[in-house]
């Protein structure tokens, strides 16, 4: 029986296997440049622009090569099934290295502010902001349970328009029992400890999907912010848009739990029970659910990820801020 | 006639040393299929959104699928009917090495048509260039010796039918396009 496959000379098997990782490389480079998937880029966002042209070049010059050192090119050579094989093989492996590239050069990025003081919480801790100032308006910023350090930024920029800030430093994801728990315990020590009446939410992601859902069982919040919810559980699925702005690895953490955590939430159910209290949800897409009055949603062009650390979408969350501060004190002088 | 018209084409060879080269550069078994597989990788990751993802994935899907079966079919004709090369009959300018399987109908044509054609029918922006491959692979083999005019015709149409067919009756594949795609979005990669 002949054998399943031929590969004609270790030569040529190589050569094949090596023009066909480097070419395909430089195909998803292309790709990733072309469409901006931050977990399949081997250039830093810095560079993106050379991102389509070097995939490009990394094609060209891995035929030149391929053809340059393989004669064999015009003798009998690999038949589709060989060629099929080793383009899969070389595709696959190309495709791990670009991944745990993007991974590796992902993780080099550093990140971190220092809080004024942490407030401990049991399984997360309260970061302030804003201590020095003399706040009378407070927010309490829900990062997603996966990305903790996410609205540290936005949290000194709200400081500096003069609002007590404490972010929820998760230290592992919390189950729903536990999220409302800390929530109520935050919310308290902002209310009664520091003496603040005038609280408010601001979540991101699931931190988003908390935020609204929290807002249905504390009426004595002032409003909500939902920057990219996620809302539905039914439309939460893995797939290529995780690796958008992220590598493999985050992207996958990203992603668990969050499903289970969301169906508990149901903050589509609750954003009804809001007794008129404004809220503000912030999306890439337009966001299909009922009117209501006190409910505003705004879509921004960037990505739902980054939205935590966008200039745009902070400006946004200080606009509406002010415009409720404004809503609150003419609704008092109507009242006197 | 398929004799002249091969004669037609042939003849330019060994004429000017450049066209020699690029259809060296088309001919080889390497250069256009490799080609091929690339743009459908590019393809494969180029949707913005979920709904261009799908429709570019199901592309490339089908396109894999309506090559495995022309090349299954091209197998089955090979079984059944061997029509030796120009090369072992006549006189040509040969610029390639000697194949030794049947002439008729020719396996490049089968392919590069089974996977433009499955492309250009759904996105045309994405088929021309395919397209352009899987015809100057099929010139390239008439002109440099290896195959008549009209292996190169029928390899062309039946690659053009298989992925015609798929195109076609592509609903009745939907759930295994899904299944594909499903799992490979657990692994964030469609």
């Amino acid at each position: 029986m002949p054998p399943l496959f031929n590969f004609i000379s270790l030569g040529l098997f190589l050569k094949y296997l090596g023009l066909c990782f480097f070419s395909v490389i430089g195909a998803i480079q292309v790709a990733a440049g072309g469409r901006g998937i931050e977990g399949l880029s081997l250039l830093p966002a810095s560079l993106r622009r050379w991102q389509m042209p070097g995939g490009v070049a990394l094609i060209l010059a891995s035929f030149a090569v391929f053809f340059a050192i393989t004669p064999e090119v015009f003798t009998p050579g690999l038949a589709g099934a060989e060629l099929v094989t080793l383009f899969g093989l070389g595709g696959f492996l190309a495709l791990i290295f670009v991944l745990a590239i993007a991974q590796v050069r992902e993780g080099l990025q550093a990140q971190g502010i220092r809080p004024d003081e942490v407030f401990p919480l049991p399984q997360c801790e309260g970061a302030l902001y804003g201590l020095s100032s003399e706040a009378n308006k407070a927010l309490c910023l829900i990062p997603d349970p996966q990305e903790p350090l996410l609205l540290d930024g936005m949290a000194s920029r709200l400081a500096r328009e003069g609002f007590l800030v404490m972010v929820l430093h998760w230290k592992q994801p919390p189950g729903f029992e536990a999220t409302m728990g800390v929530l109520a315990l935050a919310v308290e020590h902002l209310m009664k400890d520091r003496g603040i009446g005038w609280v408010g939410l601001v979540g991101h992601r699931l931190g988003g999907d908390i935020a609204l859902r929290y807002m249905g069982e504390d009426e004595e919040l002032k409003t909500a912010v939902a920057i990219a919810p996620f809302l539905e559980p039914e439309k939460l699925e893995p797939g290529l848009e995780w690796l958008e702005e992220t590598g493999f690895i985050r992207a996958w953490r990203r992603f668990q739990g969050k499903e289970e955590t969301l169906r508990e939430l149901a903050p589509l159910r609750y954003l009804g029970e809001l007794e008129g209290r404004p809220c503000l949800l912030i999306s890439q897409a337009p966001l299909a659910f009922p009117k209501w009055d006190n409910i505003k949603t705004v879509e921004v062009d960037e990505k739902p990820w980054r939205m935590a650390s966008s200039e745009r979408v902070t400006a946004l969350v200080i606009k509406w801020l002010r415009s409720c501060n404004k809503q609150m004190r003419s609704k008092r002088v109507a009242l006197v | 006639m398929d004799y002249a018209l091969f004669r037609a084409i042939n003849n330019l060879a060994g004429r000017w040393p450049l066209l020699d080269a690029f259809m060296r550069l088309m001919v080889n078994d390497y250069f256009v299929p490799t080609s091929m597989a690339l743009i459908l990788v590019v393809m494969w990751f180029w949707g913005r959104s979920e709904s261009e993802r799908a429709h570019y994935q199901r592309i490339a899907i089908l396109a894999a699928l309506s090559l495995i079966t022309a090349n299954i079919i091209l197998k089955g004709c090979n079984l059944i009917y061997f029509r030796p090369r120009p090369f072992d009959a006549h006189e040509v300018h040969l610029l390639f090495y000697k194949p030794w399987d049947s002439s008729f109908p020719s396996n490049p044509a089968t392919v590069g048509f089974s996977i433009s054609v499955a492309v250009i029918l759904q996105d045309v922006a994405w088929g021309i260039p395919l397209l352009v491959l899987a015809v100057l692979f099929g010139f390239a083999r008439i002109f440099c010796g290896v195959h008549y005019p009209l292996d190169v015709l029928a390899g062309a149409l039946l690659g053009s039918l298989v992925a015609f067919g798929f195109v076609k009756f592509s609903r009745r594949l939907e759930g295994l396009i899904q299944f594909i795609r499903r799992t490979l979005k657990k692994f964030y990669l469609a």
